[in-house]
């Protein structure tokens, strides 16, 4: 079941023309288990890089990251990624997109999680349809059921909304959230939008630019399901703003 | 009402266009057919050289049903299958194992680029010393061009696999293998399909050239046994069921190419462009 992250990053540097050049500083985040984080910060401030050390594709940094009890150190399948682009397999159909990430020892429970998620994504008329003949928000649909159909600890969501016009990214995060709500998956998302920040996550984490280190921690307990339009709402987004811009 | 009206019209222009444009498409050819045909009849061309279109067409019927016709195309066809079929899953395998692996690159890459640079053609004096005059030789003579077209673009192909579905796949902890099957063949497969029909057109050209040069059957050898012995019909006729037989097993490969890359979305999909 879903297990409580914790990010305890000292440092971590990349080698750009010769030089060194500090990607991530002091970065101490805790997901307890079941909770959404979202992860706000300027582009370019090594969000991403964050994201490939939890998903264990890169494990050159100073610190330690554990999910449940166990440290991270290489990919895994108790972690289920969304990316900003689809990335989904072009020869496949919809349904095999998903199936592809079940291993093939795994439960046959498993296969009849896809009939589930491919129903509560809406997508199961589109089963045998290939990636070509999906809108942007289908595709990325296909994407999150396909992170999710092996019932993974964690979700890392990097930006998965932030190709899609704004109607369709309203639509696609109360989506996200009866998806999270039935499958109560702890879930770490980076995102540059700090109203979907506000409408989704539990609690927001600000980082600053380059080397990222925590710039604000906000706490959001506003009842589900949000109001874009309350009062406390639209107050916490100032403040988040403030802490974001300021 | 008004729509039907307007459906109607645009169905009648449409068939108007499609007249026209079968019109259009016959223009060149048919042209062609009867200058040809009026030169040789006027006596532009002596006739023990060149053979008319009607000639050219009766000769081929009889020939097609006295059943000398099926007799050649079927052995040239043997030879070019045989040679086309060896060559391409050769060259896919050896492209595979060096485009996907970098130990295999280092093996076998070195070897086969220095040999692909040398023209098919000139293997034909070693291989007729090494296998003699028969099957072997040319059938060995075409695969060796299908190999080194499939084995270049295979492995091309596989280089440029998405790198961002290779790390999908890295993700989902894939196993090389699965690696290999799910994502690196599958992004090759334009490539080599495409390469495929470049392949075939050069084994056709292989074929003819192996039957012109030591042969008693096949079309290459009708062709120039024709010409030897003055018979412009029956050259012609050659050179025709040998382009009617490379169209044929072109837009086969077309059809194999339409269905296996079916999942693209290209700028042929666009229609009416």
């Amino acid at each position: 079941m879903s297990k409580p992250l914790q990010i305890d990053i000292r440092r971590k540097s990349f080698h750009l023309n010769g030089k060194p050049r500090q990607i991530l500083g002091d970065i101490r985040i805790d997901v307890r288990a079941g909770e959404l984080v979202a992860l706000l910060g300027p582009s370019g401030c090594g969000k991403t890089t964050l994201l490939r050390s939890i998903l264990g594709l890169d494990n050159d940094y100073q610190g330690i990251i554990r999910l449940g009890e166990e440290p991270i150190n290489g990919p895994g399948l108790d972690r289920g990624v969304v990316f900003q682009e689809p990335r989904l397999i072009p020869w496949m159909t919809v349904r095999k997109n998903v199936e592809f990430a079940i291993p093939e020892d795994a439960d046959r429970e498993l296969v009849s999680h896809i009939n589930d998620l491919l129903e509560i994504t809406g997508l199961a008329d589109f089963s045998y349809a290939y990636p070509k003949q999906l809108s942007g928000g289908m595709a990325q649909r296909v994407a999150l059921a396909r992170a999710l159909v092996n019932v993974p600890d964690l979700l890392l969501l990097d930006e998965p909304f932030g190709a899609l016009d704004s109607h369709t990214r309203m639509a696609m995060q109360e989506e996200l959230l009866r998806v999270l709500e039935r499958e109560g998956t702890t879930t770490l998302m980076v995102t540059h939008d700090v109203d979907e920040a506000v409408f989704l996550s539990d609690e927001i984490v600000v980082l600053t630019q380059q080397p990222a280190r925590i710039r604000a921690k906000f706490r959001v307990n506003l009842d589900y399901p949000r109001d874009r339009t309350h009062a406390a709402f639209t107050h916490l987004r100032n403040e988040v703003l403030k802490a974001f811009y300021g | 009402m008004d729509q039907t009206i307007d459906q109607t019209r645009r169905a009648n222009s449409n068939s108007n266009g499609v007249l026209r444009k079968t019109l259009q498409r016959l223009v060149v050819p048919v042209t062609l057919l009867v200058t040809w045909e009026l030169s040789v009849r006027w006596g532009l061309f002596p006739p023990a050289l060149i053979a008319s279109p009607s000639q050219v067409l009766t000769k081929f019927f009889t020939m097609l049903f006295g059943l000398q016709l099926i007799e050649h195309a079927a052995i040239s066809l043997m030879r070019l299958l045989s040679g086309f079929i060896l060559g391409t899953v050769l060259g896919i395998f050896l492209g595979t194992v060096v485009g996907a692996s970098r130990l295999g690159a280092r093996l076998f890459e070195p070897s086969v680029l220095s040999l692909i640079p040398i023209p098919p053609i000139a293997w034909i004096p070693l291989l007729i010393i090494l296998f003699g005059i028969g099957d072997a030789s040319k059938i060995l003579l075409i695969s060796i061009g299908s190999f080194c077209t499939l084995f270049i673009h295979t492995a091309y192909g596989i280089r440029s696999a998405d790198k961002n579905l290779v790390e999908v796949a890295n993700v989902l902890g894939k196993s090389r293998s699965s690696r290999l099957w799910h994502i690196l063949l599958p992004s090759a497969i334009p490539n080599i399909l495409s390469s495929m029909r470049v392949a075939m057109a050069l084994s056709w050209t292989l074929l003819i050239a192996s039957e012109v040069i030591a042969s008693s059957k096949g079309l290459g050898w009708l062709i120039w046994d024709s010409r030897n012995f003055s018979r412009p019909d029956d050259m012609i006729v050659g050179m025709v069921a040998v382009g009617i037989l490379g169209k044929l097993t072109d837009t086969l490969l077309i059809k194999l190419e339409r269905y296996l890359t079916r999942w693209r979305s290209t700028y042929q999909d666009i229609p009416n462009v």
